[in-house]
């Protein structure tokens, strides 16, 4: 999408055209879900938090300033709906380690290392699936989305330079991993109960 | 000064990685609910307070600094 046709689709969604969101919703829909599916490892989850991301979306509308980047917004968005989700699982984690009353979830493999069309998409999945949030988050953004790093940087809340040492340590970390399978733990896939 | 990074393969190859999809007929919902969210008018009292706000925050501002002229005795 170029910037010329960007713009006049947030004029329209400032206005609250319906067509105009569908063309949005379509050119983001599954990047977002790749994103937070690959941030929850949950396919529910994902699921859950995209809609929300739609939702904070509608309900800013027309809010939007007229030369608002859908991407980094969209993506800024999505992460906030992530941090929230994950505060509200720690807590239940913490209340439900407490208690000792739920089970450990049931490991399967992950839709993305079934879906992975070669060995090395794969190991690469595996891999990045056992780095620590904020550097999965910076490698997705950075890696799988095509982001530079200030506009990652816009969408993590952090300086253009801070993400450029952030994604320096994420990458060296997932080429460890990929370099040493034994550092890989295998991803295990969990359903996260509701 | 615009710096040119080389072209990293381990990032290449991340962004080669085959995009999962959302449920279409979750998409559905979802676009359905966006759509009456879209078509809904926002509470007018949300309305005055976006009018209201830059407003009473020039406002502020204007006091603060005559204030600290007073106090300085400039004026």
């Amino acid at each position: 999408m170029d910037r010329e046709s960007e713009l006049a689709l947030v004029e329209r969604v400032r206005a609250g055209d319906t067509a105009a969101f569908d063309d949005v919703h379509a050119a983001f829909n599954a990047r977002l879900f790749g994103f937070l599916a690959r941030l929850t490892r949950s396919r529910d989850v994902a699921e859950d938090l995209l809609e929300e991301t739609w939702l904070r979306f509608v309900t800013h509308a027309d809010q939007l300033r007229a030369d608002t980047r859908l991407a980094p917004w969209l993506f800024t968005v999505a992460r906030n709906v992530h941090i929230t989700w994950c505060r509200a699982r720690a807590v239940e984690t913490r209340t439900a380690a407490t208690l000792d009353l739920w089970p450990s979830p049931a490991a399967a493999a992950s839709p993305f290392e079934q879906a992975a069309t070669s060995e090395l998409e794969r190991r690469i999945e595996r891999a990045l699936a056992s780095l620590p949030d904020d550097a999965r988050e910076v490698l997705l953004l950075v890696g799988v989305e095509g982001m530079t790093p200030s506009e990652a940087a816009a969408v993590c809340g952090v300086t253009p330079e801070a993400m450029r040492q952030r994604l320096k340590r994420a990458r060296a970390s997932l080429a460890r991993r990929l370099d040493d399978p034994l550092r890989a733990p295998v991803f295990r896939w969990r359903e996260v109960e509701p | 000064m615009t710096v040119h990074e080389q072209p990293d393969a381990l990032l290449g190859a991340l962004g080669r990685l085959s995009t999962p999809l959302p449920a279409t007929a979750r998409g559905a919902r979802t676009r359905a609910r966006c759509h009456g969210a879209l078509a809904r008018p926002r509470p007018r009292r949300a309305r005055a307070i976006d009018r209201l706000l830059p407003v009473a925050v020039v406002a502020y501002g204007v006091i603060i600094v005559v204030e600290g002229l007073r106090m300085a005795g400039l004026i």
